[in-house]
C-alpha cells in the first residue's frame, strides 16, 4: 500500500492523519519496525493503532501500561492453580520427571497480550499504550519483543513470532524513555490537529454537527489550546463539546452556547477561571466565528 | 541516497546533539529506498521518522537537515556569509588586541618594554569589540594613565590586566554584550540550554511543561525494599507458606511482594532577596512544578524573614494566578538575605514534620547572605536534621565566591539552565533512573 493509499484508507475509517504520520506508518509497516508515537494527552495517539487495525483488518491486541506492570501481566503466567490440581491428581504416578515436564507445557500457559500477539497465527496490531507509565525495568523487558519479535520463556525456550505484528507504542512523554527502547522504534511526534483537520474529524464523528458548527468548535478548541491551561482540550473533548452543542440544539458557538457547554472541554476549575480571566465565553465565541 | 552522504548527515546530527546510531542510519537507508528521493518533504519526513527519537531533537534535526540538504545556491550564499563573518571576527580580534596594547611613547629613554600586550581570551576580545566607543576609549585611557604614572613593571601589568579583564567580563555578564559571538543557529541554544534569566514570559508555558515533566519523575522513584502488595513483582515465599496452612499445607494462593513508590518528603527554601529577583520567574515555575508533582512538600520563601507558601501552591491555580498571589502576599521580595535567621525560623516553624531523616531539603539561592560564617555553621546544624541538603545556585560556579563554602554541608549545584536542572533531578534525586 502506497502512502497516499494508506492516508485515504485511514480517512475511510474516520482517522484524518497528516502526511507526517501517514509516512511514518507506511515506513513502520514496510520496515516491520515498531512505531513510537509521542505527544500530549488527547492528540489521538491510541486512535492511530485502532485506525491501522481497522484499515488492515487485523485484530487489535492492547497492552495498557501502568506503574508496576510486570511480565506476569504483559507476557505470560503459569496457571498455578491448575498446575496444583494436576499435581494432586498425579500424586501416585510412577514417573515424576515426565509429570514435571507435563506441568510446564503450553497447556498451563496463560497468554498475556505480548505473547498473544507473538503466537497469533495471523497478523495483529499490538498497541503498547502509555509505555511511559511503566517502570524502566519493564522497558528493558520489551527489548526482545520489539527488536527480534520473540520472547523467551525459561521453561519452554524461545518463542518466535509466527507473524510479525504491527507494533505501535504510545507515550505521553511523562518520563524520558530509555535509549534502547527508542533505538528499536521509528518515531513520530503528534501535535494537536490544525483547525481544518479537526473540523473534518468533528464533522465525521459528531453526526448532526454539520460543517459550520464543526469548524467553529475546532477554531474554539484551537484558541483554548493557545492558553496556558493545566489540561488542554483533547480531540475527544472537542468531539464531546460538539455533541453537547448538538444535543442542546445550538447551531453555532455563541457566548450562551459556550457558557452552557464549556465544562465538556475544560475539566479543571483553574482552567475555567483562566478562560474567564481571558475574556470568557464572549472571546471564545468571537474566536470561533460564532458571534457576528 | 548514497550511504556516504547519509553517514555524513548522521555525523552532522551527532554534532548537533542528536544521538544517532549505526542501526538508525541503516533503517534510514532502507526507508529511503521506499520513498521518492526527488520529493524533499518525503525525504525530510523519512529521515526524521527513522533518525529522531524524541521531541527535544526535532528542532535540531530540522536545522541540520535544512543546512545539509540546502540547494547549491543557498549553500554557496551561506558559505560566503560564513566567510565574511569569519573575516569580520578576525578583524575585530586584531583591532581589539591593537587597541588594548600599550606602547611606550618614549622607548629610547625608557627601561621597560616597548609595548605591553595582555593575555585576554578570544571571547574577551570580541566582547571588547562590541563595547560602545566611549567605553572602549575609557578603558584605553585607563591603561595609558596607569602605565604612564606607575610604570610597566610586571606587578603593575598584572593588576592593570586584572582590571581590564574584569571590566570586560562584567560587561559581558551584564547581558549587554550577548549579541555577537553567539551562533544564532546553534540548535543547542534551545530552551534547555538558555540562561534561565533570559527566558521571556512567552516561554514560561514551555518551561513550565519541562519542569512539570522533570518534577513528575520525583513521584516515581521507588524504594529498595519489597513489601506485600498487589503489584506482584516477586513471590513472597514466607507469606505463601504461612497462607498455605489454611489449605492443609498446599500453597494454593501465591503471595507477592512489590516495591512501593517512595514519596519523597521535600522541604524547599527559596531565596527571594534582591540579588535573586532576576531568577524569580524560574524559581516560581520550579515551585509550581514541584507542588504539582510532589505530595509531601513544604515550601518557604526567605530573605530577612521566612514565609510559608505551601498552602498557596496547593490551591491548584494557574501559574499566572499563583505568581500574582505570591508577589502580592510576600513581603520578602527584594529584601536582604539572612540565611542563619531563615534556618532558625524554619526550624521553629517546622520542628517535627519535615525535619526528618528521610526528607530532602532543597535550597534555591545564590548564597549571598549576611554573616556568612554563622550561616555556614547554622547550615551544618540544619543538615543533621534532614537526609540531605541540595543547593541549587543560579550563578555560574566561578562567581560563587564565599558561597562555595556552603559545600561543607550541602551538595552545591550550578543551575543556570533547564538542562542543568534536568541533570540534577536525574542524577541527584533519582539514582534509580541513572542506573536505568
Amino acid at each position: 500500500m502506497r502512502p497516499e493509499e494508506l492516508g485515504a484508507a485511514l480517512e475511510r475509517v474516520g482517522y484524518f492523519a497528516d502526511r507526517d504520520l501517514v509516512l511514518s506508518l507506511f515506513l513502520a509497516l514496510e520496515l516491520e519496525k515498531p512505531l513510537l508515537v509521542e505527544g500530549d494527552p488527547g492528540v489521538g495517539k491510541t486512535e492511530v493503532a485502532k485506525a491501522v487495525a481497522a484499515v488492515l483488518g487485523y485484530p487489535l491486541i492492547r497492552l495498557q501500561c501502568y506503574e508496576g506492570l510486570d511480565e506476569g501481566k504483559a507476557l505470560y503466567e503459569w496457571n498455578y492453580q491448575r498446575q496444583l490440581l494436576r499435581i494432586q491428581l498425579l500424586r501416585d504416578r510412577p514417573e515424576p520427571a515426565a509429570a514435571e515436564r507435563d506441568l510446564f507445557s503450553e497447556e498451563f500457559l496463560l497468554e498475556r497480550p505480548l505473547l498473544k500477539a507473538i503466537r497469533s497465527p495471523g497478523k495483529t496490531v499490538l498497541l503498547i499504550d502509555e509505555v511511559d507509565k511503566s517502570d524502566p525495568e519493564f522497558e528493558s523487558f520489551l527489548f526482545e519483543v520489539l527488536s527480534d519479535f520473540q520472547v523467551s520463556i525459561p521453561e519452554l525456550g524461545t518463542v518466535p513470532a509466527r507473524q510479525i505484528p504491527v507494533v505501535i507504542l504510545t507515550s505521553n512523554n511523562e518520563r524520558e524513555l530509555s535509549e534502547g527502547l527508542k533505538r528499536r522504534c521509528l518515531y513520530q511526534h503528534l501535535e494537536f490537529p490544525d483547525p481544518v483537520r479537526e473540523a473534518r474529524i468533528i464533522a465525521a464523528k459528531a453526526p448532526g454537527a454539520g460543517e459550520e458548527l464543526a469548524a467553529q468548535v475546532a477554531k474554539a478548541a484551537a484558541y483554548l489550546r493557545t492558553l496556558d491551561l493545566r489540561k488542554k482540550p483533547s480531540v475527544a473533548e472537542s468531539l464531546d463539546w460538539a455533541r453537547a452543542l448538538v444535543a442542546l440544539g445550538h447551531r453555532e458557538v455563541s457566548p450562551q452556547a459556550v457558557e452552557a457547554t464549556l465544562s465538556t472541554a475544560l475539566k479543571h476549575r483553574a482552567d475555567q477561571e483562566q478562560v474567564a480571566a481571558a475574556g470568557g465565553a464572549g472571546v471564545i465565541a468571537r474566536r470561533a466565528g460564532g458571534e457576528r | 541516497m548514497n550511504e556516504e552522504i547519509l553517514a555524513r548527515f548522521g555525523n552532522d546530527l551527532r554534532r548537533a546533539g542528536v544521538r544517532v546510531g549505526t542501526g538508525e542510519l541503516a533503517d534510514a537507508a532502507r526507508a529511503l529506498a521506499l520513498v521518492d528521493l526527488t520529493d524533499r518533504e518525503a525525504v525530510f519526513l523519512t529521515l526524521r521518522a527513522t533518525l529522531v527519537k524524541g521531541a527535544g531533537s526535532l528542532e535540531a534535526f530540522r536545522l541540520v537537515f535544512d543546512r545539509f540538504f540546502a540547494p547549491p545556491e543557498t549553500r554557496r550564499r551561506r558559505q560566503e556569509q560564513e566567510r565574511l563573518r569569519e573575516e569580520e571576527r578576525r578583524r575585530a580580534l586584531q583591532r581589539s588586541a591593537e587597541e588594548l596594547t600599550y606602547r611606550e611613547p618614549h622607548p629610547e629613554t625608557s627601561y621597560g618594554p616597548e609595548e605591553v600586550r595582555f593575555q585576554l581570551t578570544e571571547e574577551q576580545l570580541l566582547a571588547y569589540a562590541e563595547m560602545p566607543a566611549e567605553r572602549r576609549q575609557a578603558l584605553q585611557d585607563y591603561i595609558e594613565r596607569s602605565f604612564m604614572n606607575l610604570g610597566t613593571n610586571p606587578r603593575i601589568q598584572r593588576s592593570v590586566e586584572g582590571v581590564v579583564a574584569g571590566t570586560i567580563n562584567y560587561w559581558r555578564r551584564s547581558g549587554k554584550g550577548a549579541g555577537r559571538g553567539v551562533v544564532v543557529e546553534d540548535p543547542r541554544e534551545s530552551l534547555l540550554w538558555r540562561d534561565i534569566r533570559t527566558l521571556s514570559e512567552e516561554e514560561f508555558p514551555r518551561m513550565a511543561q519541562l519542569i512539570r515533566r522533570f518534577s513528575a519523575r520525583l513521584g516515581t522513584a521507588l524504594n529498595r525494599r519489597y513489601r506485600p502488595g498487589r503489584r506482584r513483582w516477586r513471590v513472597d515465599f514466607k507469606g505463601t507458606l504461612r497462607a498455605s496452612l489454611s489449605t492443609g499445607g498446599i500453597p494454593f494462593r501465591l503471595r507477592r511482594l512489590s516495591r512501593h513508590g517512595r514519596r519523597p518528603k521535600l522541604l524547599v527554601l527559596c531565596d527571594v532577596s534582591g540579588s535573586m529577583v532576576e531568577y524569580s520567574g524560574f524559581v516560581f515555575q520550579f515551585l509550581c512544578g514541584l507542588a504539582a508533582a510532589v505530595k509531601s512538600l513544604e515550601c518557604y520563601l526567605f530573605a530577612e524573614e521566612v514565609e510559608r507558601v505551601t498552602p498557596l501552591l496547593r490551591e491548584g491555580l494557574s501559574f499566572a494566578a499563583t505568581l500574582d498571589r505570591l508577589t502580592a502576599a510576600s513581603r520578602q521580595w527584594g529584601a536582604g538575605t539572612d540565611l542563619r535567621r531563615a534556618l532558625d525560623l524554619v526550624e521553629r516553624a517546622e520542628a517535627a514534620h519535615f525535619l526528618a531523616p528521610d526528607s530532602l531539603c532543597l535550597v534555591v539561592s545564590d548564597g549571598k547572605t549576611v554573616g556568612r560564617p554563622a550561616a555556614i555553621e547554622r547550615l551544618g546544624e540544619f543538615a543533621r536534621s534532614v537526609r540531605r541538603i541540595l543547593w541549587l545556585n543560579p550563578l555560574p560556579r566561578e562567581e560563587w565566591g564565599g558561597a562555595a563554602q556552603f559545600a561543607r554541608y550541602a551538595a552545591l549545584k550550578e543551575c543556570r539552565n533547564l538542562a542543568q536542572l534536568e541533570g540534577i533531578l536525574r542524577g541527584e534525586l533519582l539514582p534509580r533512573h541513572r542506573a536505568a
